[in-house]
């Protein structure tokens, strides 16, 4: 069953200097119990699009197109019911851990409110509850913790903290917004393995936003690169890594550091910067940036269209092996 | 030069475009040029009684406009007198304050380190205190003279520029041709005077604006507390304690002078914001 | 914390003596003295008075003299309110202002703030508009203009109420004072609040808050609030300066017998030790209110706490 069906998703900021499109015509399937990641360069949409999934657009964005939960339209909702669907339907962790919990209010209290926002439960089940909750992100002793503000923690029992204030209502899909980026290499593994765990134990969906195509490969079931505002590959996570057919994704895999490599060697990356947002001329926005590209590219924007299993929007697919 | 020249060109038309602004600039000029040259031109001094009139209210057609005061002085002369002084004294504490703030700032920010820390821990304690009780001690000392009120007003209206002229004086000390003015030999008080203040100017420019109705607003509390500008000399405040004192019978006497004092803090600050929003449109 | 304020009132003594000396230099080095409006004394007559009142001793005994009679609560004596020192002045003036003041104070938290919230939550609607054109007249308009005029309106136009007397316990009494005294405070607080408020509704905890479904009211109060009031109580401390300053004014419209009323005599009569009397209690009661601010501040941000962990 699908839980999150995203059908031509358009996002665009009101700016004093004009109207700047973030997201394009972007579809997207979550299913129940699935984990997706969504993989793209900052300013790509992915944030974005996952943000308006949630009701949680900066007040001068502007989503067109439709977004279902569990079959039920969420864009349009008026705030009093998306605060019941955020919780125990949308859990969202972001990025910035330090940034995402309360500074004056203890951490015990804030776990607390998250479950009694939904649940008509007592304070002090509500504490036990979080205390719990805390133990199977495995912050080291959680009791203590209850009591502390955010900024007495270290950035990365923060983000276990943060992951686990989402977890409270015990969120039918969550979103992770980057929850690695702003860790040390360490903690990153730590949190990522935390994740897989989550899912097995707790069976929520996943959606994962990221541009380390690095924790994908052990965590996504099914991956979908997006690229200045719109998708550019969607394909299951296997086949993505093995054959590539988008030469940003191929690009982006490449440039991933390898145990196998002679250290000496420079890292591969992409040449070039994605176009700034609003900046996109006709035809295929990462054209000017690709090595396959022909006449056709710079003319006419390749659209999103299934390839074989997976789905691509590109003129010059490669197969394996060669270019098409 | 062309560049900064440009900025300035650009800073002018974001101005222009500034209705509020604008109209304020306009307003102040004229009561500018009806406070210098008004009073010669009208048929009554300043401290001149009309015994016919004493206490008129405003009518045309008595020749007072905006009536006479208890005796019988006309208001419309009066107030333009008062506006005269209260910005004449305004303006030389402006200057004072600009002079003491902007070389204790640029200064500060230039040397840094530990005379940085000290000049500015002594701009926080006093920034701490009252300012208006330190301007009440000074007038008693001074002897409520008009010509050193606005030296006392000055000087304690500096901390403000002091402060943000040391910010970013600090800020200018970093930049290349600051550096290349160190390493071209030039010594401190060149580099203050002739490379880090002409930097500071659209800053200075802004804060002096914001700081004029400071000034007029300190002033006229005085004069009106009696502490400030003393009879027979008029200004904004002591006119308006006069009219404070009669406004059960003759309510004009107050709300002339009161009225002309709104509307010049009113213009100043809505050019002060107007001037900031042209000169450095990255703020807000 | 106890350790914290002790430490901090520690603090503020040598700023209080510091002060002290300053004006009492100033007012020493004052051309011509206390004496002098009385017309032509005779030299033996001056001659005593300056004696009686150690005028006539070197300048550093003098305010030797004056720093150990603080010491011990005595100002001085009055130079012009003959029969009275200047430690009785404060003590009758004193309850009229504090109580003026802390209740423009209150006045002013109370009004402004929830002002201030209203306008931040109803962003660009009328509502907003309306409160921010009204605080910018409030802020604008010199309360030596508000105080007449409110006068005039009020007390004697619709004659609801008094324009002066400070009969004790009238309420009455109090409404005209401490509204006039309170509406600038209440005009920047309301414009502080609003901005401030504006600011955390869009930080990320509050992002975070909303994506885990607070509720909007939880979130305003809990989490938006006092995340927002510290720059307000930052603003506590200059808003005692404008209370204290203000009510120099308002104590001599209304005719009310406080400090104000005093300190402004006593620069009339060039008085110098009421004055000075005056300001080493103004800047007491700033400190002190500085103090409480620095508290409260502590009280709103776990960070700043004392002995936090950073």
């Amino acid at each position: 069953m699908t839980l999150l069906e995203i059908r031509n998703l358009s996002v665009r900021f009101v700016t004093p200097s004009g109207v700047v499109p973030a997201v394009n015509d972007v579809d997207l399937d979550i299913g129940d119990g699935q984990c997706v990641a969504i993989v793209g360069e900052s300013g790509s949409g992915k944030t974005q699009t996952l943000l308006a999934s949630a009701g949680l657009l900066a007040a001068n964005g502007l989503a067109s197109g439709s977004v279902r939960f569990a079959g039920a339209e969420i864009l349009g909702l008026p705030e009093r019911q998306l605060e019941r669907l955020r919780g125990p339907g949308i859990g969202y962790v972001f990025q910035d851990a330090l940034g995402s919990l309360t500074p004056h209010l203890r951490i015990g209290d804030q776990l607390a409110e998250s479950l009694q926002a939904h649940r008509e439960v007592d304070r002090a089940t509500a504490l036990v509850e979080a205390r719990r909750m805390l133990e199977q992100v495995h912050v080291p002793d959680a009791a203590a913790r209850l009591g502390q503000y955010p900024h007495e923690l270290s950035g990365g029992t923060r983000q276990r903290v943060a992951i686990a204030a989402a977890l409270m209502p015990q969120p039918r899909l969550l979103i992770a917004d980057e929850p690695t980026t702003a860790l040390d290499v360490t903690v990153q593994a730590q949190v990522v393995d935390l994740f897989r765990e989550l899912r097995t134990e707790l069976g929520m969906a996943l959606a994962l936003v990221t541009h380390d195509l690095g924790i994908v490969a052990g965590l996504a079931e099914r991956v979908v690169v997006m690229y200045a505002g719109s998708i550019v590959e969607e394909a299951d996570t296997s086949r993505l890594f093995r054959s590539p057919a988008h030469p940003y994704t191929a690009g982006l895999i490449e440039a991933l550091p390898r145990l196998d490599d002679d250290t000496d060697a420079p890292m591969r990356t992409i040449a070039g910067v994605p176009p700034p947002p609003g900046m996109v001329s006709a035809g295929c926005p990462f054209a000017p940036r690709c090595a396959r590209r022909s006449e056709r590219c710079s003319v006419d924007s390749p659209v999103l269209a299934a390839h074989g299993s997976a789905k691509l929007a590109c003129h010059h697919p490669a197969t394996r092996g060669g270019t098409a | 030069m062309n560049r900064s020249r440009g900025l300035w060109a650009d800073a002018g038309r974001r101005l222009a475009a500034n209705r509020a602004a604008v109209a304020s600039l306009v307003i102040l000029a004229l009561l500018c040029v009806l406070a210098a040259v008004g009073p010669a031109f009208s048929a009554y001094a300043p401290d001149e009684l009309d015994w016919e009139m004493m206490g008129v209210p405003p009518e045309l057609g008595s020749g007072h406009w905006l009536g006479t005061d208890r005796l019988g002085r006309d208001l419309f002369v009066r107030t333009l007198h008062g506006a005269r002084v209260s910005l004449a004294i305004a303006l030389l504490a402006t200057l004072v304050s600009l002079l003491i703030g902007v070389t204790w700032g640029a200064v500060a920010g230039y040397a840094g380190g530990r005379a940085d820390a000290l000049l500015m821990r002594f701009v926080d304690v006093l920034y701490a205190l009252p300012h208006i009780f330190f301007v009440i001690v000074l007038t008693v000392v001074f002897d409520r003279s008009p010509m050193l009120l606005f030296i006392a007003i000055g000087a304690v209206g500096w901390l403000t520029m002091a402060r943000v002229v040391r910010g970013q004086a600090m800020a200018l000390m970093q930049r290349e041709f600051v550096e290349a003015a160190i390493a071209s030999g030039a010594g401190p008080s060149r580099i203050i005077f002739r490379h880090v203040v002409p930097n500071l100017l659209g800053t200075v420019i802004i804060y002096a604006t914001l700081m004029i109705p400071q000034m007029i607003l300190i002033e006229s509390f005085l004069s009106f507390l009696g502490i400030g500008i003393q009879e027979p000399l008029a200004s904004l405040g002591n006119l308006i304690a006069d009219g404070a004192a009669e406004m059960e019978t003759a309510p004009w006497i107050l709300l002339v002078p009161a009225t002309c004092l709104v509307i010049i803090v009113f213009c100043f600050n809505f050019l002060g914001d107007g001037l900031r929003d042209a000169l450095d449109p990255r703020e807000r | 914390m106890i350790r914290y304020i002790v430490r901090r009132l520690l603090g503020a003594i040598p700023t209080l003596l510091v002060i002290v000396v300053l004006s009492f230099l100033l007012t020493r080095l004052a051309p011509g003295g206390p004496f002098d409006e009385e017309q032509a004394l005779p030299p033996e007559i001056r001659a005593n008075l300056e004696r009686a009142y150690g005028l006539d001793q070197p300048l550093h005994v003098q305010l030797g003299r004056y720093v150990a009679g603080l010491l011990r609560g005595d100002f001085g004596p009055s130079f012009k309110f003959k029969d009275f020192s200047v430690t009785e002045l404060i003590a009758t003036g004193l309850p009229v202002s504090l109580k003026l003041g802390a209740a423009a104070m209150l006045l002013a938290v109370a009004i402004g703030i929830p002002f201030g919230m209203l306008s931040a939550l109803r962003h660009n609607q009328f509502v907003d508009h309306a409160v921010m054109a009204l605080a910018v007249l409030g802020i604008a308009v010199p309360i030596f203009v508000v105080a007449p005029l409110g006068a005039l309106v009020f007390g004697i136009y619709l004659q609801w109420l008094p324009v002066a007397g400070w009969a004790p316990g009238e309420i009455r009494d109090m409404i005209l004072p401490t509204v006039t005294l309170a509406l600038p405070v209440i005009a920047y607080v309301a414009r502080l609040t609003r901005g401030s408020m504006l600011e955390t509704l869009r930080s990320p905890f509050i992002r975070a808050a909303r994506a885990r479904g607070v509720p909007r009211g939880r979130l305003v109060w809990r989490h938006a609030l006092p995340a927002a009031l510290t720059p307000v109580v930052s603003y506590l401390g200059p808003a005692t300066a404008a209370v204290l300053t203000g009510s120099l004014v308002v104590e001599t419209i209304f005719g009310l017998p406080g400090l104000g009323r005093y300190l402004v005599q006593g620069a009339l009569n060039r008085d110098y030790t009421l004055v000075m009397g005056m300001v080493v209690v103004y800047a007491s009661i700033m400190i002190g209110l500085n103090l409480l601010v620095d508290v409260a501040y502590a009280w709103l941000d776990p960070r700043v706490r004392p002995g936090a962990r950073q």
